[in-house]
């Protein structure tokens, strides 16, 4: 099935994907960012917060954003 | 490129093969040049794909997750800003208070469409225009989240681009901030109290104290900076030495730098005529002849005064 990926980390992603039926928040997350920890980044499903067992449907939009970004000083 | 050729093949022609080879040397550096600005110019070109402009219902679905997502946000329709208003941020036990994440809707398309305002500041000690050490003047250095920034606006997805906003606010980047967080209150000077600042601090080479400025006197001798308590003077010059750069007269003890000892002796010692050397402890042939002198001058009188009072009126003596 069809999603839209977007990823916020570094110089990001956002495009659609396809992924099998069946895959959840959590399968998605351990094969998208397969080093990163599920804690360490604020997840939406359709712009909503969503659970790690949530079933993902075709034109989902999932968003993976870090919890720590660091800035810098111009 | 193409003059180059030209250039080679007419020094091949004429046999000057150093030079050809000189030249092709030349036209192999500025092709890869120009390979890199290609590399470089497609590489930005994929980054910025035609921009697909969001439909009204997706920018409306995206203002809806905003606020679902922030417990403050307003629309500001005369100024064309959406505003979100972030909980208190503190770093490293730091306050700095809430935030407003202004976004001018009317500048999308230029570069940093948005502004950071605190609204109960707590700044820097040394800078009231830095409310937070990756802001000043209302400006956020992006770092790590300058790109994913750029795609989320460019696309019309306000909740992401918020998101990654108060993520940069709540994450502190030591050692690449405009003030670090050890110094937001400043340090104060140990000898005179005052607030320093990392641009102005220094530190006792001796002691490793903190210093202003002003307060940093450096030793005319070794040029180590110290404080007013590891530093003293020279007896003589009154310029300032560490207690190592400063040695002794051997005559007066007197601490002097070696600009005023001169075969260890400092000037008042070195100056004082042959007679009167420096009493270094032992007496001189002289004044001993002349301690002698005194001592039989008195017992002379001593002995006079002893007969007087001892021999009968009219009686005469000798000694």
């Amino acid at each position: 099935m069809r999603l839209m990926y977007i990823n916020n980390n570094g110089s990001g992603f956002a495009d659609y994907i396809e992924v099998a039926e069946g895959t959840t928040v959590q399968g998605l997350f351990a094969e998208r960012v397969p080093d990163g920890h599920p804690h360490d980044y604020l997840i939406r499903v359709n712009r909503q917060p969503a659970t790690a067992d949530q079933m993902l449907r075709e034109g989902d939009r999932v968003s993976f954003t870090p919890v720590k970004i660091e800035g810098a000083a111009a | 490129m193409r003059r180059l050729m030209r250039r080679i093949e007419i020094a091949q022609h004429r046999g000057w093969h150093a030079a050809a080879g000189q030249l092709t040397a030349n036209l192999i550096r500025e092709a890869d040049y120009g390979y890199q600005r290609l590399a470089e110019f497609a590489r930005l070109l994929r980054r910025t794909p035609p921009r697909d402009l969001p439909t009204e219902s997706e920018i409306f679905r995206e203002i809806m997750a905003v606020h679902g997502e922030f417990s403050e946000v307003e629309i500001d329709l005369e100024g064309g800003e959406l505003i979100v208003t972030t909980d208190p941020i503190v770093l490293e036990d730091t306050p700095l208070g809430p935030f407003q994440i202004r976004l001018n809707v009317n500048r999308l398309d230029g570069r940093q469409p948005y502004r950071v305002v605190a609204l109960d500041p707590n700044p820097a000690a040394a800078n009231e225009a830095v409310t937070h050490p990756h802001i000043q003047d209302e400006h956020l250095c992006e770092g790590e989240g300058k790109v994913a920034i750029e795609s989320a606006l460019n696309a019309g997805r306000l909740l992401d681009f918020f998101l990654i906003v108060t993520r940069l606010l709540g994450t502190y980047a030591r050692g690449s901030a405009y003030i670090e967080l050890d110094d937001w209150d400043g340090i104060r000077c140990q000898d005179c109290g005052s607030l320093t600042f990392e641009d102005d601090r220094c530190h006792c080479e001796r002691c490793d104290s903190d210093l202003c400025g002003e307060c940093c006197l450096s030793c005319q001798g070794c040029q180590r900076g110290l404080c007013s308590e590891c530093m003293t003077t020279c007896s003589r010059c009154g310029e300032n030495y560490c207690r190592a750069c400063l040695t002794a007269c051997r005559a007066c003890h007197e601490k002097c730098c070696e600009n005023c000892l001169e075969d260890n002796l400092c000037e008042n010692c070195h100056e004082q005529p042959d007679d009167e050397a420096p009493d270094d402890g032992r007496d001189s042939p002289a004044d001993t002849l002349a301690d002698a002198g005194d001592c039989q001058e008195r017992l002379h009188n001593l002995c006079e005064s002893t007969l007087r009072t001892a021999r009968p009126a009219g009686a005469s003596a000798t000694v």
